[in-house]
């Protein structure tokens, strides 16, 4: 059986990519027996659903059998992520299709922050949340999850005291870059960082891997609600390559150790 | 003057792109409702209305496999002549729209 303790933060934050990941990166080179010590971990009774979800996401795909130790609660409750039970989302927190009924209910966790679609005053903003969600599992699922026969996965944190909703997402698919340079869309993909690749993807600077130029709009139209301030504190992670938006530092990539897949957080807040 | 109502008419929670990635899809849109009653209003030479509000979201996908294959089918000139958007809420969908995938 492989341990491994858990020491770096078990929230992402602009500042601690690189940390994160690199601990998701371990756990993605283990088959079989894990156990997971977070004895070192304070606040063991606040472990957020996004971290949750992303290690349900490699018990998944790597036929994990999971151990937890070393938590203040029942160690049943945090083994209790898999399978696929979380926050009453019962058999219906993973998929491979666009499922609008789901998307709109995990949108629901806005209503606690008082952002109701039905208000005047924040119809917009719901109305671009949701269609930010939509995007980003459309993006995924028409560049292959579904034909490739893996699942993505949704969560939201609600912080009812601040007024604020953190989402996230993850598919164990081929990730941004690796979409591209398997669509084999000139020496250029070859050539780039990813860093550069998923800039200029967001950005709307290449084309679709999917070579239709009808396509190709869902990653900027993303990047365009981020920038219009409907979202905060976003970050995307795609094989190497991180790149986060806040409205205090702007734009910052940086290169990471592989990641499988391709990640995103984000927030809504009632401002 | 001919209606679509979204939300009432096809769904209150709208998809993605193909009928084959998910429920209520841009293509399921076309195919069952903004086809048909585009060409109505074609051959009958009137407006077609298309009232927003009461659905979302409106992603890129769906849009693009609605009314962008629309403008693909008809041409940007027929379309942008006998569709006339009504929202109160939406005003930014409009635009998306108009500037974005059409």
């Amino acid at each position: 059986m492989k341990e491994i303790s858990i020491k770096s933060d078990i929230e992402l934050r602009g500042d601690n990519v690189r940390k994160y990941f690199a601990f998701f990166n371990m756990i993605s080179n283990v088959k079989g027996d894990l156990l997971l010590n977070f004895s070192k971990v304070s606040r063991k009774n606040e472990i957020p659903n996004s971290y949750k979800m992303l290690i349900s996401a490699f018990i998944e795909k790597n036929k994990l059998n999971l151990r937890v130790t070393g938590l203040s609660v029942e160690d049943s409750r945090f083994e209790a992520v898999h399978p696929r039970k979380i926050d009453n989302w019962g058999d219906d927190w993973n998929f491979s299709e666009i499922q609008p009924h789901v998307i709109s209910g995990i949108m629901q966790g806005l209503k606690r922050i008082g952002i109701n679609i039905n208000n005047p005053r924040f119809s917009e903003k719901y109305e671009r949340a949701e269609a930010l969600l939509t995007e980003i599992v459309a993006n995924a699922t028409e560049h292959g999850i579904q034909s490739r026969n893996i699942n993505y996965w949704i969560t939201c944190d609600v912080d009812t005291k601040n007024k604020v909703a953190h989402f996230a997402f993850v598919d164990l698919g081929i990730g941004i870059a690796g979409s591209h340079r398997e669509a084999g869309i000139g020496l250029w993909g070859f050539l780039k960082s990813d860093c550069r690749v998923v800039k200029d993807s967001f950005e709307g600077l290449i084309p679709s891997s999917t070579k239709n130029p009808d396509r190709g709009k869902g990653l900027p139209e993303i990047y365009r609600i981020v920038k219009n301030g409907y979202v905060d504190d976003f970050i995307v992670v795609s094989n190497r390559a991180a790149m986060i938006y806040n409205e205090s530092i702007g734009l910052q990539t940086l290169s990471i150790s592989n990641f499988h897949g391709t990640y995103y957080k984000w927030t809504v807040k009632n401002n | 003057m001919k209606h679509i109502k979204i939300s009432k008419e096809f769904s209150q929670n709208l998809g993605g792109r193909f009928i084959s990635l998910g429920d209520f899809s841009g293509e399921k849109f076309y195919n069952e409702i903004l086809k048909p009653k585009f060409e109505e209003a074609k051959n009958e030479g009137v407006d077609l209305a298309i009232d927003l509000d009461g659905a979302s979201p409106y992603g890129s996908s769906f849009l693009d496999e609605s009314f962008g294959r629309l403008k693909r089918e008809y041409g940007e000139e027929s379309v942008k002549s006998i569709i006339k958007f009504e929202t109160k809420n939406y005003p930014h969908v409009v635009e998306l729209i108009e500037k974005r995938i059409w």
